[in-house]
């Protein structure tokens, strides 16, 4: 019986550690801070609008959100390596507008989508070399490479529009298909990133890239890998692109690095490279999405939004960095 | 023997002495010459007077932005919010000026607003401490958004004749954004290289910890440099405007790459610390003509882009 009481007092302690050390949680993980934002923040909408919650809004957020969501992660080992990326969008343009020829002669869709993913990741793989063979900052080659990838693009289609795509590509647009293969491509990061040799090799260089020298890291090889998957990333987002689209632009893509930058450092990866989750940037994609998707039901308008993105971009950084500096 | 050390270390020292003489400008004079050589052989009219005016008169809003961003990244920081703030700018004074106040006084509002939108910058990168890189991606798209949200995402036209002389005038020949353009480049040397605020921009962009242990109040100066960059970007809104006789809150999507583009190319280093602003002036020139140039030779508008971004890449690796 004394035990028992004993054990009752113990709990009732319990009850304050457990919120307690969950706040700490909270603070001292971002991420975990960030998902439950966002559900907070899910909540309050979904007063303030009915239609918040419906499942068709939440697939219209999915559709929306996941070229963004794809291309960030990719961009997201680049910057966990130190580097950056901005040249994605000129990528993604690229790699669709050079598609557009071969859409037009007709070849089946899986070949040509392959096509597109490939270049992408080829044009990546051309960002890494540059920076590579030339040691320039990657942010200068990547700007470089920006102008020089979307003038390709324009040069190659004069500016024309590619229309009348086929229904296959319009089904990767549709539905539930962004999702799956926004889910697919993060988990499958997720999980490797924290389990193979290239994900700790990853951080290891992002957080010095000497001293990963020194531990026998192939500083070079890891630096490449993370561009051409960015590329990747960015063509995958590319054929989503053109499902939800409908229609090839040489303008394809134009300012979508600066959102995925907008994704990753809500969700908590540090621009200077070596800290942050991918699940974060995940999550940060989300929340981005769910807030402008939540503000236009509200019926703000879309000019205004763009306020409260560059907004909760400064609160997420400062809050991180807060936290850097009292731990 | 001896002799011939003698002569090794003597060479060596010359060359040492040549090389640490801003080599990097007389490699961009080189290139200037070279390619102005280059394109007044392709095509006839680019030497002309009227052609050397039509490219004065271009570069000086690029220029005059680029004066600012030289400023900010010796500091070692980046400005990417430059075009939102020329759009904000004249946003803001378009739409002031639709509702009946004095246009004058819109677009010294616009100004004040486009300024106070560089004191975010600074506050954001000094107080809340965040790096410069993602400060100004969040002003850049909060004053893009304000812009398109005051304007509908229209522009605003039918500016009375006095102000449109900022743009469109000529004083004796030469294109009057030209002039201010010049003054600013005036100001803008004078201020980075005979002040000590100069010196200490260096100093902040160099090594800002060696910079603070020398007593230089390091948040002051990194202010100041914002609250320039946006004053720039401002002016040159204003000139844009003027040129072109309406307000559009599109205006400045490409002018953040385009500038840095240019202050690159001119020498200065990513990291800050080193560069001139005559260095700046020569890449804006170099990019401003490229695309005039390459306009005469009718090889198509979007060339130019490739290189842009061609010369940039090799200026950077001539650049280490």
């Amino acid at each position: 019986m004394q035990t028992y009481i004993v054990k009752l007092r113990e709990h009732s302690l319990f009850h304050w550690q457990l919120i307690f050390s969950f706040l700490k949680i909270l603070i001292k993980t971002p991420v975990v801070f960030m998902f439950v934002f966002t559900i907070l923040f899910s909540i309050f909408l979904s007063f303030s609008s009915p239609n918040f919650l419906t499942f068709s809004n939440w697939m219209n957020i999915s559709r929306q959100t996941a070229v963004i969501g794809i291309m960030a992660l990719g961009m997201n080992l680049v910057i966990l390596t130190g580097g950056i990326d901005l040249s994605i969008g000129s990528i993604m343009g690229l790699s669709l507008c050079i598609a557009g020829t071969f859409i037009k002669m007709g070849l089946n869709c899986w070949i040509v989508i392959s096509m597109i993913i490939f270049l992408a990741a080829a044009l990546g793989y051309l960002n890494g070399l540059i920076i590579m063979s030339m040691e320039v900052p990657p942010i200068i080659v990547t700007l470089a490479t920006l102008s020089i990838y979307r003038g390709i693009a324009y040069i190659y289609t004069k500016g024309y529009w590619v229309t009348g795509i086929p229904y296959a590509f319009l089904s990767f647009g549709r539905a539930y298909v962004p999702l799956i293969i926004w889910i697919i491509i993060a988990a499958i990061i997720i999980f490797s990133i924290k389990t193979s040799t290239l994900g700790r090799h990853i951080y290891a260089v992002g957080g010095s890239e000497q001293a990963a020298q020194f531990c026998g890291v192939n500083v070079k090889r890891v630096k490449l890998t993370v561009y051409t998957i960015s590329g990747l990333a960015a063509g995958l987002g590319g054929v989503i692109f053109l499902g939800r689209c409908g229609v090839i632009q040489p303008t394809a893509g134009l300012g979508y690095e600066f959102q995925a930058i907008a994704a990753i450092v809500v969700g908590g990866t540090s621009i200077f490279g070596g800290e942050g989750s991918v699940v974060g940037t995940v999550i940060g994609a989300l929340l981005i999405g769910i807030i402008l998707n939540g503000l236009t039901l509200m019926g703000v308008s879309a000019y205004w939004q763009g306020v409260v993105t560059g907004s909760v971009i400064i609160s997420a950084v400062a809050l991180y960095n807060l936290r850097r500096i009292y731990q | 023997m001896g002799s011939k050390v003698i002569r090794i270390s003597w060479l060596k020292l010359r060359r040492g002495s040549i090389v640490k003489n801003q080599p990097y400008e007389i490699f961009l004079l080189f290139v200037v010459v070279v390619w102005i050589i280059g394109i007044s052989l392709l095509s006839k009219s680019f030497l002309t007077i009227d052609n050397l005016l039509i490219i004065a008169h271009r570069m000086s809003e690029n220029c005059i932005v680029a004066i600012g961003m030289t400023f900010v990244i010796l500091s070692g920081g980046i400005d990417l919010s430059v075009g939102s703030i020329m759009a904000l700018t004249i946003s803001i004074g378009g739409m002031l000026f639709l509702n009946g106040l004095s246009i004058w006084i819109a677009f010294v509002i616009g100004i004040c607003l486009g300024v106070s939108f560089g004191f975010l910058n600074g506050l954001l990168v000094v107080k809340v401490k965040l790096q410069p890189i993602i400060a100004t991606l969040a002003t850049m798209i909060i004053a893009r958004s304000i812009s398109y949200g005051i304007t509908l995402g229209k522009s605003v036209g039918g500016f009375p004749p006095s102000f449109n002389f900022i743009g469109q005038g000529y004083i004796s020949r030469l294109p009057f954004p030209f002039l201010l353009m010049i003054l600013l480049i005036i100001l803008g040397s004078f201020v980075l290289h005979r002040t000590r605020l100069g010196r200490y921009i260096y100093a902040v962009g160099g090594n800002e910890k060696a910079a603070f242990a020398l007593g230089i109040n390091i948040s002051k100066i990194k202010l100041f440099v914002y609250l320039f960059s946006s004053l720039m970007a401002s002016c040159a809104g204003i000139i844009y405007a003027s040129r072109v006789g309406a307000a559009n809150p599109a205006v400045g999507k490409t002018t953040p790459l385009d500038v840095i583009t240019a202050v690159l190319i001119g020498g200065t280093s990513i990291t800050g610390g080193k560069g001139r602003i005559f260095g700046t002036i020569i890449g804006v020139f170099l990019i401003t003509s490229l695309i005039n140039g390459l306009h005469l030779i009718e090889m198509g508008a979007y060339w130019q882009i490739i290189f842009v971004g061609g010369s940039f890449a090799a200026c950077g690796k001539f650049g280490k």
